[in-house]
């Protein structure tokens, strides 16, 4: 006897699996490729905290207590909440092939004033990474401080942020970074700042409330400073509909590219150049090697080994990579040296690819038979006549002989003989700001007319110099900063707009402000400080007015005469000189205080007394300071390592101490130009 | 194992009058030993779920989840192979099983631990070879069984609390599961034709995890390590 029974059975009907497997609705994937097109819609949230669940993660540190107080002038309590959105949208690489990159959207949230509704945005450029999975939306496990920062400093305070990865970062399907390419800087960040816009007007983040109100704020840091003023560059050039570019900062960035490469190949090799020459030759290779007018940087057999000793000819493919560059250094295996050269105090420097009659055929580079300094007087001779070894610790740590203990190779990365092409183009061609050996007057102090070598046409592309801003913008730095030299830049930029009328001013319609130089020794050149300052009251230092006299606060004509002063230096063409920074400056920095050891928090500096104690104990040396006595041992610097105790005062001065100041200060802009 | 309140539950009670309709008349014909029998009844489940935490990009660590118990219809259909061995292919009808986070309170600012934060159901067919002791003649017949259980998740779901927790719509991915099963029972026959049995089952059921949020993709292996009591009736014919 069968009986049915149909108990179920319906239920067990979903032997067609298929038709039983939904789950939920899950994104819409775009891969249309259209640049600034988001990928992943919406994208996924990858942290949601309230004011006081971040306030509370900030507390739990000791650099996180510091990030508190700057964010909150001193306070203790954030005031908005943060929603973190993981972005990935289209963009273009450094010869405009389609590539995608990543980033944050950062949401803030919270039901204090100001932290819903319409919002402005804020562009954020972060500074070089070597670190290829940097992400800025990992702020629930952060691995730079700048991610809790931008957060907290501008979410919390009521703006949405954009900050890009950039492509060659994280899920980027770009094999490199186009490191300080003005160009694709700016498409990059412009695209992720479509894909964040798209995201928030589709209405289907689990953010709710909140809206982009149409204006918007650039800023960055280091090399993210100069990615931000390209990027307000190419938002003046093309606006947008619908929204306003209300204020921009920009921060410590090498906006005077091509000087700031003559100097460092010149021999004012600035510190951590073994990490961002890679990335700059393998931007400009990968750029540029199809571009007729600039051509390979690669110029005489088209290998990495035409720039880099053989045992590196992998060196531009280390970064962004899978160890930061720090790492390496420290672990010995990779060098701090860009250049070869002996131990400064000792003999002439000698080249040893130079002297074993090595030479490079400059027919490559278009260079007029028997033109420029390299070719007269014999090679070895003009050799040493334009790369003297610096005697400056800072710079010599640029030059190093022999090799590396930890695995044999070559202690510094750079051939000579590329070098000298490069010298001997910047001795044809030189830059604007060289004090020219006929006329005895810098070129206008403009990037060189007509480079002939590759590299120097590359950086001559990505210079910002000429650029004229059209809206509110203030530069900020240190005027000791060992790593992207202040006067080369942040002057130079100061003076060339200080030339055009009625631009530089404190009061609207100028709209540059004076830059600010957030190390208040003895300001020898030619900057304003404000003690109002909302970076100030947070840190709760302190700032001096000018000490030069007949240079009242602010005075553009002045300033740009101070500055021109400065830079014509009576000294040979390519000297050092023209970028070095004075050792009475860099003692008045270190004794005036404001330099902090690793894990000190900036907030105890707020007397030289306190600073003198930090750098007697970190360094075993006593007032008052030079920078020779604190800087590397001669037996560090020809080990091509920095140890982290003596050049921690080095090492902490443009990525902890001023960048914390000037990221504040751009805080402090924004609010001051609603 | 216990026989609780379920009786009260309406499958209970239809259990009890097909026990009713089929089990007091006398069957005429009833000669030969009956070949297949029907069973009706209760599935109660707990899971001892042991699950690596959660991992892929943007999660802590520390996130882990765990099952509710579970209870649901059981039939089975049974084949007499010899006087002692029995093939039983038993199923649910497919319950839907509740995740719960557990771990921090919260991730963020967002609630988890104790949150619900995923469903699915269960198509779980288990295949027995069950050996039955003492004799057709006994009224009670303890037995033991062993076989194989296949399970495929589907209706799978993660909830608004699950949502706010990954960060946006999920897609949740449960991979389908084959592994051993085995029983211990006792059947009790009223009748030639009418019978009853409680038993304790075990199975190997286990999963690859996987949650899909825009392409961040969280994963985990989970046992289920399912306990399943069964009382049931049943009709020999």
């Amino acid at each position: 006897m069968r009986i049915g029974i149909s108990l179920g059975m319906a239920a067990l009907g979903c032997l067609a699996l298929a038709s039983c497997d939904d789950g939920s609705s899950g994104a819409t994937v775009n891969n249309s490729g259209g640049r600034g097109s988001l990928i992943q819609n919406p994208p996924a949230r990858t942290v949601s905290l309230s004011a006081a669940d971040f306030t509370a993660q900030l507390n739990q540190s000791a650099t996180g207590k510091q990030l508190l107080g700057l964010a909150t002038a001193g306070g203790t309590t954030l005031r908005c909440g943060v929603d973190v959105y993981y972005i990935q949208y289209a963009t273009v690489g450094g010869a405009g092939e389609s590539t995608t990159a990543s980033g944050a959207l950062m949401i803030p949230t919270g039901t204090a004033a100001g932290c819903s509704g319409p919002r402005p945005a804020v562009l954020y450029a972060h500074a070089t990474e070597t670190d290829h999975s940097f992400n800025m939306a990992n702020l629930l496990t952060p691995v730079d401080s700048s991610i809790p920062l931008t957060a907290a400093l501008f979410a919390s305070n009521g703006f949405i942020v954009v900050a890009p990865n950039f492509a060659g970062f994280d899920s980027s399907t770009l094999p490199y970074h186009p490191y300080l390419n003005a160009d694709q800087q700016s498409k990059d960040m412009l695209d992720a700042f479509a894909a964040a816009r798209s995201a928030l007007s589709a209405g289907n983040l689990q953010t709710t409330g909140t809206s982009f109100s149409g204006g918007v704020y650039i800023t960055g840091y280091s090399a993210g400073g100069h990615a931000a003023m390209a990027t307000q560059r190419a938002l003046e050039h093309a606006p947008i509909a619908g929204v306003t570019l209300k204020a921009a900062v920009h921060s410590s960035g090498p906006y005077a590219l091509a000087a700031m490469f003559d100097a460092v190949v010149s021999g004012s090799t600035s510190f951590g150049s073994s990490g961002f020459g890679p990335l700059v030759t393998a931007n400009f290779h990968n750029s540029y090697k199809g571009n007729a007018s600039i051509g390979d940087v690669y110029f005489e057999t088209g290998t990495p080994n035409d720039i880099y000793e053989d045992a590196w000819a992998n060196a531009d493919t280390l970064f962004p990579g899978p160890v930061s560059v720090d790492t390496l250094v420290l672990a010995g295996t990779y060098p701090l040296a860009l250049f070869d050269g002996t131990v400064p105090g000792t003999a002439a420097p000698v080249s040893t690819e130079i002297a074993s009659g090595v030479a490079f055929d400059v027919s490559l580079l278009g260079f007029p038979a028997g033109a420029g300094p390299i070719y007269t007087g014999g090679l070895q001779s003009e050799w040493a006549s334009i790369s003297p070894v610096p005697t400056n610790p800072v710079y010599a740590s640029g030059f190093a002989t022999g090799t590396l203990a930890a695995n044999g190779k070559p202690a510094h990365l750079w051939r000579d003989s590329y070098r000298a092409s490069y010298l001997a183009d910047a001795g044809l061609n030189p830059d604007g700001l060289v004090v020219s050996p006929t006329t005895g007057l810098p070129n206008g102090g403009l990037p060189a007319t007509a480079p002939l070598h590759p590299a120097r046409k590359a950086a001559k592309l990505n210079d910002l110099r000429g650029y004229i801003p059209a809206a509110p913008l203030r530069l900020c730095g240190g005027h000791s900063d060992p790593e992207v030299y202040f006067p080369v830049n942040t002057l130079d930029m100061m003076v060339l707009w200080s030339g055009v009328p009625g631009l530089v001013g404190t009061s609207s319609p100028a709209l540059v402000s004076p830059a600010l130089d957030v190390d208040p020794g003895l300001n020898l050149d030619g900057t304003s400080t404000t003690a109002t300052s909302l970076a100030y009251a947070a840190a709760g230092a302190y700032v001096t007015y000018l000490q030069t006299p007949g240079l009242a606060n602010v005075d553009p004509a002045a300033v740009a005469a101070a500055v021109v002063a400065k830079i014509n230096a009576p000294s040979g063409p390519l000297s050092p000189a023209n970028y070095t920074l004075s050792a009475s400056a860099a003692d008045a920095a270190l004794q005036a205080g404001f330099l902090q050891t690793t894990g000190q928090a900036v907030a105890t500096l707020v007397t030289p007394a306190a600073v003198t104690g930090i750098i007697s104990q970190a360094t075993g040396a006593a007032p008052p300071f030079t920078l020779a006595a604190v800087a590397p041992s001669t037996a560090a610097i020809a080990a091509g390592i920095g140890k982290a105790t003596v050049t921690a005062v080095i090492e902490a001065y443009h990525p902890n101490l001023v960048a914390a100041f000037c990221h504040v200060s751009a805080l402090e802009f924004f609010l001051a130009n609603p | 194992m216990t026989l609780t309140k379920r009786l009260a539950s309406p499958v209970s009670l239809i259990a009890s009058l097909i026990a009713a309709v089929f089990c007091t008349a006398a069957a005429a014909n009833d000669d030969a030993v009956p070949a297949n029998t029907l069973r009706v009844g209760m599935y109660f489940v707990k899971f001892s779920a042991a699950a690596g935490d959660l991992s892929g990009p943007f999660t802590p660590p520390g996130l882990n989840l765990r099952v509710a118990e579970v209870n649901t219809l059981y039939v089975a259909y049974l084949r007499r192979l010899t006087s002692h061995w029995t093939l039983e292919l038993a199923a649910g009808n497919p319950p839907t099983t509740h995740t719960f986070g557990v771990g921090p309170a919260r991730v963020g600012s967002v609630p988890f631990n104790g949150e619900e934060v995923a469903t699915a159901k269960w198509f779980s067919p288990t295949v027995l070879l069950d050996y039955m002791f003492l004799d057709e003649h006994s009224r009670f017949r303890p037995y033991a069984g062993v076989g194989v259980n296949y399970t495929h998740f589907f209706h799978r779901n993660a909830t608004a609390a699950g949502i706010a927790i990954t960060g946006g719509p999920t897609t949740t991915y449960l991979s389908d599961s084959a592994g051993p099963a085995a029983t211990l029972g006792v059947s009790y026959n009223f009748t030639k034709h009418c019978n009853a049995i409680a038993s304790y089952n075990v199975a190997q059921i286990s999963s690859e995890f996987d949650a899909n949020t825009s392409g961040i993709n969280r994963t985990t292996h989970v046992n289920f390590n399912p306990r399943l009591a069964v009382v049931a009736v049943g009709y020999s014919f």
